[in-house]
């Protein structure tokens, strides 16, 4: 059995969901730690992006929560 | 840059400043610091287009992780003089859609969206130059250990995207 990887979910509307790609792959990370550390890094690069006006809006840490990557919960 | 130690002082004797260097770096700076014009009304159609939000949330998430990692590694070349100009520029001119001409500066073609390749280009043309330097400089003998090498020297996730 792999090691169990982590998501970084992003609140949609009406539902959780992974929109963070890497290689057009959902991004995962090999710890809880690492996506936490992902997400504190992304809110941070949000601000700066607002902070100079690249981006309009700020997301809040709220939206987003982090979770066992579902691939690897239905093959456990 | 060399340094002669003597009792009492330190004598820095500079070497030429590469001036194709510094201009490709600074280019490279504004290049990746400019707006990307991502504006969420041309992803989302309406109040229920998840589709459109998810597209959003995930293009912001890519071209604000493409700036990081652009700048942390502009940083980590500025911080070896060994890397020239000559290196950046060969690196340029390898036949990617971003170019550079001297006098001219950067010239990109764009592939399907231009906000979210400008800043992944500047990335590879980086990258790039690191790899060369990790090989050379830093006799990184293979591919795996020039991987190694990058995961050390610039983190685990700039190595994961940009050093595969």
């Amino acid at each position: 059995m792999s090691p169990q990887r982590w998501e970084v979910l992003t609140f949609i509307g009406n539902h959780w969901e992974n929109v963070w790609e890497l290689d057009e792959q959902p991004e995962t990370f090999e710890s809880y730690g690492d996506a936490d550390a992902a997400l504190a890094e992304h809110l941070r690069d949000c601000q700066w992006a607002v902070d100079a006006g690249h981006l309009d809006d700020m997301p809040t840490r709220d939206a987003f929560r982090i979770a066992p990557h579902v691939s690897d919960l239905l093959t456990a | 840059m060399q340094t002669q130690s003597t009792a009492d002082n330190v004598i820095t004797l500079h070497s030429p400043r590469d001036t194709l260097r510094e201009t490709i770096l600074d280019t490279l700076h504004a290049w990746v610091r400019q707006r990307p014009g991502l504006d969420p009304r041309n992803y989302i159609r309406g109040w229920d287009d998840h589709a459109g939000r998810a597209a959003y949330r995930s293009d912001s998430r890519a071209i604000t992780t493409h700036l990081r990692d652009a700048r942390a590694m502009l940083r980590y070349i500025e911080l070896r003089p060994t890397i020239t100009g000559a290196d950046l520029l060969a690196a340029l001119n390898m036949g990617g859609r971003l170019t550079y001409t001297p006098g001219r500066g950067l010239d990109y073609t764009t592939g399907q969206y231009w906000s979210m390749e400008y800043r992944a280009a500047a990335c590879r043309v980086l990258s790039s130059v690191i790899w060369d330097y990790l090989r050379t400089g830093a006799s990184a003998t293979d591919g795996d250990a020039i991987r190694r090498a990058a995961r050390r020297e610039l983190g685990a996730s700039i190595a994961r995207r940009w050093f595969q």
